[in-house]
């Protein structure tokens, strides 16, 4: 396909650059191993599908085609087709069911880190990279944490590339690891769980539940992964006396708290920039998750109430440059997956917040409150999540001291019966109604053309450039 | 018992040739306070035996218990002045006929310099001051700074002169001397008065002159003071001549002959200074009488004076008696009420000239000349200049001056703050007052509506303004001008709840906070610290008790204080800095080089400023910092918003499209003005080129998007080609103390990295004025570390004079700067280490 006015050059998505992948760099048997095999091969026949797309993050690209091949060969009397989804419209973790609906999928087999989102429209199959794991150098590990985690609850979480070690220990109907893990630590209650978790299994929502009622801040936490964002989401959202992370690759353990005192009070600056802004953009960055309609619909109301006029956005993945094309926005909201939603680089122009960070701003039952544990899964405040808190239009106090600028804030609103007693007469533009949005542009100086009609010598017509933009034939 | 009732002091509002609005200034320590009680007494608020004692303006716990004003307090009294002293009130606007009352508003403001904001406050709504000099110490830095401000606001002075009673008693002067103590006070101030003010001016001429009766002379303490009018009013039958005359013989070079009966103009071996011999002499007879328990004497020379002692005082002696006896004789609210009604302006008189200072909209517009006539019936014109503190916690009575029209309760308004403009809706809200109320010291009275010319609180406004505002019902109107302060938040503290949890209490805390305080900025920094920011040392901790005990009500936990510091570039660029644009179609081409030094004062003081008309502003920049005149025309913008010491240049020669891009370069330049390079600190001083751009020809691949981060990236470039520096902000000290301590000074000075740049004795006394440059980063725990190194005889008075180069390369591991700038950079959670350039910097 060539380059057209809507879409750029194949090569384009080739020669971006991409992040640098954080991680160490996967290799082709921790991806794809005979269980993965047998797992998907197992699932497409079983269930008939017939167009079946394989997405894979950036990193495991390199790999996507000997699987691609493996696959093919191996179904190939069911005349299957198969598609590599190399480019993804968000973020890796989401299933991408806009690329697979170009071809027509049936079916997707997601790679690597995943939010679990619930995908509302294909069926799909996670497949985790089987990371090694000496489990008697964890146990060695976790030993030196016996005297803290003595009498105390304590969790123990599996990143996505160990959980294969108690999946399978749970499938054999053995439970060896918990039986270790309780002799070494000796802990009064102890909790193994995967993360993230299956996404919304009901049984599995009432466990954690009931869990969650136990003394949480009281609580030991370990993360058997490795500090990347799967730990900061996990941690974030789970209060815990302490953090732990056991490194798998290297076998090191180090404590580490990141829900601290000082985290929230930064973002409390965001909260405040959020309170401050006049246009709000919110940034649909996910179109998987179940419930971002609600939560725009909610985030609008929300901000009418305040006087803070809304755009709705939705720019594919975001980037600086991007964002900094709206200039009237102030704030941005992303409405994205649990793992696609924290943006501290200093790059962006003006600032953004999770929908978590909105509601506190905006939402007046949070005026007073403290987070106990962040809320990273917009779902959660939505009425019936864990964190919903009803929003009351009445409460909305909008004058306000910004304590970022000093200023008063909510600056428009004025009793309207004054308004209506005083310039009526005085109007005499026939206007219907007047709008605000005006005035963020009145402050620029290019106000467009000048037409100058009649004023201007006719121009000889001349040869244009031709091409599109992004690569002018003269170029 | 006091004096007056509230329907006295409404009907007399109307009658604004007969109101006075005064504040009292002074330097710290100099006897404001104490002063002001002979006047509440007078009135007949407190007690006359209290007066001196009670500091009545003092209304906080903590002022009564360390004995310093924090906040200005505000009072309305009533005063009847006697036929007598009304013929001296010549000029048509200065009285009403036949209305023997006068309204005196009067608001007492705090002497230490870490307060002056709350003078400035006052100042603004009210048109004299009576200027306090202790005549001990004489003329000191706060009384300079106060009267100059005064001044510039357009406020008459009078002056008074405080402690004589410590003259006479502890320094034992003899009349010649004192006489010429007093005389160098006048001159000096007048000197002050002179400097910063234009007797061709509209206020004409303001100068203080003991004969005319605008100086004042006496004891606060002891309650007792008098004018020459006073005594010349004593002797002028004696003498048979006029009052007005006689004033005139009683002060400067006349001298009297005792045995000639002649009046001499120079000093010769038989004759005396009149002033000594016909005001001093008699006061000091009394005091060697009483002091020295002559009996008889004292009888003699009451009867002389006049005075008959009250029964129950008869048995007293020595320093009551003398109190007693000198506050009958020449009781010190009579002659403050006679300066103030005689010399001070009515509202009338002043809001003629001041308008034009206080106006920042047309000057013939209807509100305009509504205030200049101090019109009642025209449109309402209010400035809000203060907040007080309610006993309902988190409210606020809005205090201010209502300059035209009326303000009554239930009264709709438009109620526009500091940054409205006039057309928009932004920082405007139309809402009825609820409430107007009479401020007295530490009580309330509702009061129906207040006319012009007269200083009130509102009820009901204090949530739609932050401290500042102006309230008006005309539709057109522009605000009033925003208070200039003389000191500037320089210290700063960052505060926490000691439980985490109390954090939401803490924001509502701040809030609150920052209206408490004229001055006092409270903010949320992006790293997360919340910010308390002060004048200094003594504002701070004033501020984090009213924070702890009053607004958040929570424990807090505080840093140690830090100063915050300005970026800088030192030369120009080494090179020229090329950025090219995300999608590589547009590149930017720039060099940041420093301003000349004064500039960025200059920008700070708003003789340059965003404002200006672009030529006038040019040819000023051409004709004192030899900029060239093409170039300086196109100073794109100012930043950081806008209004900042930092500008960016358009030096391109014709470039398509450059128009187009310039809104997103100033949001480029705003935000790189806002967070410099080295540690996210405001740049100060520093110009930036634009010398070459090149755009795509498209309009959607030169947008916002690619352009301001580009250009972002480019001034970073640009900062850190052009050798970067630090800036930290220096004190101006001025620390008064006997020689003895002068050695004692030194030493603490270069302790901390001061400098002295002058060292005087104060003429007549053996007190020396030590004046130095200190940082404020080395000042905290200056003021206790001077008292303990010259035992305790050392006062030291800061205040924010300038920014300073930091000497070394922040970029040079080993130098105090780079250190500096990693502890902010680890403060803030930024990455450690220094800038890389190859981040911002891109090949052609």
């Amino acid at each position: 396909m060539t380059a057209s006015a809507f879409s750029s050059q194949d090569t384009a998505a080739l020669e971006r650059q991409t992040d640098s992948p954080t991680e160490a760099p996967v290799t082709f048997e921790q991806i794809w191993n005979e269980t993965h095999k047998k797992v998907s091969l197992g699932w497409i026949r079983q269930n008939g599908y017939k167009r079946i797309c394989l997405q894979f993050p950036d990193d495991y690209l390199p790999h996507s085609n000997t699987i691609n091949t493996c696959l093919q060969t191996a179904l190939a009397a069911e005349d299957c087709k198969i598609f590599i989804l190399a480019d993804t419209t968000y973020g890796s973790c989401c299933v991408d069911e806009i690329a697979a609906a170009h071809v027509e999928a049936d079916s997707i087999i997601h790679f690597g880190n995943a939010c679990r989102s619930k995908a509302s429209r294909l069926p799909v199959l996670y497949l985790y990279p089987v990371l090694p794991l000496e489990l008697s150098t964890v146990l060695q590990q976790l030993a030196t944490l016996q005297p803290e985690c003595a009498e105390r609850e304590v969790c123990v979480y599996l990143d996505i590339g160990y959980q294969h070690i108690y999946e399978h220990q749970v499938a054999e109907g053995e439970d060896t690891l918990h039986s270790q893990l309780r002799e070494v630590l000796r802990p009064k209650k102890l909790f193994i769980e995967v993360y993230p978790p299956p996404a919304e299994d009901c049984i599995e929502n009432k466990e954690k539940a009931e869990t969650e009622t136990a003394s949480t801040a009281e609580r030991i936490c370990i993360f058997i992964g490795a500090d990347n964002q799967r730990f900061a989401n996990l941690s974030l959202t789970t209060t815990a006396f302490q953090w732990h992370i056991l490194d798998g690759a290297s076998g090191t353990l180090t404590a580490k708290n990141p829900l601290t005192a000082q985290y929230i009070r930064r973002r409390y600056y965001y909260i405040e920039k959020c309170k401050d802004a006049q246009t709000l953009g919110l940034i649909v960055a996910t179109l998987s998750a179940v419930g971002y309609l609600d939560v725009v619909s909610r985030l609008q109301q929300m901000a009418k109430s305040r006087g803070i006029k809304t755009q709705l956005i939705s720019v594919g993945r975001i980037n600086p440059a991007k964002l900094a094309n709206f200039l009237e926005i102030d704030c941005f909201v992303l409405i994205g997956c649990p793992f696609n939603n924290m943006y501290n680089s200093k790059e962006y122009y003006k600032p953004i917040v999770s929908v978590f960070e909105a509601e506190m701003a905006l939402n007046p039952a949070w005026h007073m409150k403290y987070p106990e544990a962040y809320v990273t899964d917009f779902k959660q405040l939505l009425p019936k999540g864990r964190s919903f808190l009803a929003f009351d239009a009445e409460a909305v106090q909008p004058q306000d001291v910004s304590l970022v600028s000093g200023r008063m804030r909510g600056g428009t609103a004025s009793d309207e019966a004054v308004d209506s007693n005083t310039t009526v007469a005085t109007q005499a533009k026939m206007a219907l109604m007047t709008s605000d949005s005006g005035l963020t542009f009145e402050d620029r100086t290019w106000q467009g053309l000048d037409p100058a009609l009649g004023q201007t010598e006719p121009a000889k017509l001349q040869k244009g450039l031709s091409g599109i933009p992004i690569n002018y034939s003269h170029d | 018992m006091v004096n007056f009732t509230v329907d006295e002091i409404r009907g007399l509002m109307d009658k604004k040739r007969n109101i006075r609005n005064m504040s009292v200034i002074a330097h710290v320590d100099h006897g404001k306070s104490t002063l002001t009680d002979s006047l509440v007494s007078k009135a007949g608020i407190i007690a006359g035996a209290k007066a001196g004692e009670t500091r009545f303006t003092d209304t906080r716990k903590d002022e009564q218990e360390r004995c310093i004003t924090i906040k200005s307090t505000a009072i309305s009294m009533y005063f009847e002045v006697e036929d007598k002293d009304l013929v001296f009130i010549t000029h048509p606007d200065q009285r009403e006929k036949e209305c023997k009352g006068f309204l005196i508003n009067l608001i007492d403001s705090p002497g230490h310099v870490d307060f002056s904001s709350e003078v400035t406050a006052a100042l603004r709504v009210t048109d004299g001051a009576l200027v306090v000099v202790d005549c001990v110490s004489g003329v000191c830095v706060q009384t300079e700074t106060v009267l100059r401000q005064a001044i510039a606001e357009r406020i008459k002075p009078i002056l008074f002169m405080n402690k004589m009673d410590r003259a006479l008693l502890e320094l034992q002067l003899d009349a010649e001397e004192l006489y010429q103590t007093f005389q160098r006070i006048v001159e000096n101030v007048n000197v002050i008065i002179a400097t910063y003010n234009d007797d061709g001016g509209p206020m004409g001429e303001v100068r203080v002159d003991p004969s005319k009766g605008s100086v004042g002379f006496g004891s606060g303490l002891h309650g007792w003071a008098f004018t020459l009018k006073q005594f010349s009013e004593m002797y002028s039958e004696k003498f048979k001549i006029d009052v007005v005359k006689l004033m005139n013989r009683l002060w400067g070079e006349n001298f009297f002959n005792a045995k000639t009966k002649k009046w001499q103009k120079q000093k010769e071996a038989d004759n005396k200074r009149s002033f000594c011999m016909y005001i001093l002499d008699p006061i000091y007879k009394v005091f060697d009488a009483i002091m020295n328990y002559k009996k008889e004497e004292i009888g003699t020379l009451l009867e002389k004076i006049g005075v008959t002692l009250k029964h129950e005082d008869k048995d007293k002696d020595g320093k009551a008696l003398l109190k007693t006896v000198m506050r009958t004789w020449l009781p010190a609210g009579e002659a403050l009420l006679q300066m103030i009604a005689i010399h001070l302006p009515s509202p009338v008189v002043a809001q003629k000239y001041r308008m034009e200072m206080l106006y920042e909209g047309p000057h013939d517009d209807e509100a305009a000349i509504a205030v200049k006539n101090c019109d009642p019936d025209g449109p309402l014109m209010m400035y809000i200049s203060k907040m007080v503190p309610t006993s309902d916690k988190g409210r606020f009575y809005a205090f201010g001056r209502v300059f035209s029209g009326k303000v009554a309760t239930g009264q709709k308004c438009r109620i526009m703050g500091p940054n409205y403009t006039p057309g928009k809706k932004e920082d405007l809200y139309e809402k009825a007052i609820q409430r107007t109320i009479l401020m007295m010291g530490r009580y309330v009275e509702a009061i129906e509506d207040v006319p012009s010319g007269n200083i009130c609180g509102l009820v009901g406004v204090d949530q739609f303004l932050v401290k500042t505002g102006t309230i008006t019902t005309f539709k057109d109107a522009h605000n009033m001008k925003v208070m200039k302060f003389s000191v500037s938040p320089v210290v700063r503290v960052a505060v926490e709840p000691k439980n985490p949890a109390d954090l939401p209490k803490l924001v509502e805390g701040l809030k609150r906070l920052a209206k408490s305080d004229p001055m006092v900025q409270c903010i949320i920094e992006e790293s997360g610290e919340h910010i308390i920011a002060g004048a200094g040392e003594l504002h701070l901790e004033i501020c984090l008790k009213d924070l702890e005990e009053d607004h958040a009500c929570i424990p807090l936990k505080k840093s140690d204080p830090v100063v915050s510091y300005r970026e800088t570039v030192s030369e120009e660029s080494n090179q020229m800095c090329l950025s090219k644009s995300p999608n590589k179609h547009n590149r930017l081409l720039m060099k940041a080089l420093p301003m000349p030094d004064g500039l960025p004062e200059d920008i700070d003081n708003g003789e340059v400023s965003a404002k200006d008309d672009f030529k006038v502003r040019a040819r000023y920049l051409a004709e004192k910092y030899d900029y060239d005149v093409t170039e300086a025309r196109k100073i794109w913008c100012f930043g950081p918003d806008g209004t900042g010491p930092n500008f960016i240049l358009d030096c391109t020669k014709s470039v398509q499209y450059l128009n187009e891009i310039k809104d997103s370069v100033v949001a480029g330049f705003q935000w790189a003005s806002k967070e410099g390079i080295l540690a996210d600190e405001n740049l100060r001083g520093v110009r930036f080129n634009i010398y070459d751009v090149t755009l795509h020809a498209d309009a959607i691949h030169r947008g916002g998007g690619q352009i301001i981060p580009t250009t972002r990236r480019c001034l970073y470039a640009a900062a850190i080609t052009a050798s970067p520096r630090l800036m930290e902000p220096v004190y101006l000290c001025e620390i008064q103390c006997p020689e003895v301590a002068v050695g004692g000074i030194y030493g603490v000075l270069n302790r901390r990295r001061g400098h002295v740049f002058e060292e005087n004795q104060v003429v007549g006394t053996p007190m020396f004025v030590v004046k130095a440059y200190l940082p404020v980063n080395e000042s905290f725990g200056f003021t206790a570390d001077l008292r303990s190194n010259t035992g305790g005889q050392a006062f030291p008075q800061c205040v924010f004079d300038h920014w300073q180069v930091l000497p070394g390369d922040p970029c040079e591991p080993s130098s105090k700067p780079y250190q500096i700038v990693q502890d902010t950079r680890k403060r803030k959670g930024l990455k450690e280490g220094l800038p890389d350039l190859s981040q911002y910097l891109d090949k052609l």
